[in-house]
């Protein structure tokens, strides 16, 4: 009994970027070159803590760069996609995309 | 075996749904807002003009003069880079990158310039005019060539979510 050869798009989708959370990050991170931590929180609707746990995972898998600073007096955090995480979101979408149109 | 491949065609057709919607999310995000674009590109605009002013301004003076110009100078390049980094919550896509070629350019420009003023001072002494201020003209021409880059780059950047 052997298993079925692995051609179908749905395995060519990215287990870190498929999550809906995850997905929703990467989808925002990519429309930009950098952002900061709370302008990405309140566009995609999550806690503080919610947004670190998925951006802990995203910066293991190598997807997205943390940077933290000052502004003034204040700490700030921005976040932004590695090339690594820009070519396996673009992979996701045209898995995504075989999928829909198949 | 019929049943068996109606289930998978409506798996099939579920999952096909949901890669449409996941596709549809994905066009829709923009996390750069018109502001942060114009934000990026007054900045980037700023600073060539900045660079311009103090080109013309320190070869026009020199000596205590030229050293409270040189002053003014980091001043407003400092407080320039603090209001882009406080006033943005991103950098648009693309915008680092134009903003760093505007800036290389600006900076051959600016080097350039100073370079032309040089040999121009340096053809005034050698005819015995003198340590003498050049004209106008030269210096207005010197930092629209300096400013320009980054004033071109400043608005690309400003413009890029109208494209």
């Amino acid at each position: 009994m052997t298993a079925p050869p692995a051609s179908h798009a749905r395995h060519q989708l990215d287990d870190v970027i498929h999550s809906p959370i995850r997905f929703s990050i990467v989808a925002a991170l990519a429309s930009v070159d950098e952002s900061d931590f709370a302008t990405l929180r309140d566009s995609i609707e999550i806690s503080d803590s919610a947004l670190s746990k998925q951006v802990t995972t995203l910066e293991s898998a190598g997807y997205v760069k943390v940077r933290k600073g000052y502004v003034g007096k204040r700490p700030r955090t921005w976040l932004a996609l590695t090339s690594r995480g820009r070519t396996a979101y673009a992979k996701h979408l045209a898995a995504l995309r075989e999928i829909a149109g198949g | 075996m019929n049943a068996t491949h109606s289930a998978n065609s409506g798996h099939d057709t579920d999952a096909a749904m949901d890669a449409r919607a996941a596709l549809e999310q994905a066009q829709g995000a923009n996390l750069s807002s018109d502001r942060d674009r114009r934000v990026h590109g007054f900045a980037l605009a700023g600073f060539g003009l900045v660079m311009a002013a103090f080109l013309a301004l320190s070869q026009y003076f020199d000596g205590r003069a030229g050293t409270i110009v040189l002053g003014f100078y980091v001043v407003a390049l400092f407080l320039l880079a603090a209001w882009q980094k406080r006033a943005a919550g991103t950098v648009p896509l693309g915008s680092r990158q134009l903003g760093w070629v505007g800036m290389g350019l600006s900076v051959l420009f600016m080097l350039a310039s100073i370079i032309w003023l040089n040999i121009r001072q340096g053809d005034n002494r050698a005819a015995g005019i003198g340590e003498q201020p050049d004209a106008w003209w030269a210096y207005a021409l010197a930092a629209v060539v300096t400013a320009l880059p980054l004033l071109v780059t400043g608005a690309l950047v400003a413009r890029g979510g109208r494209r």
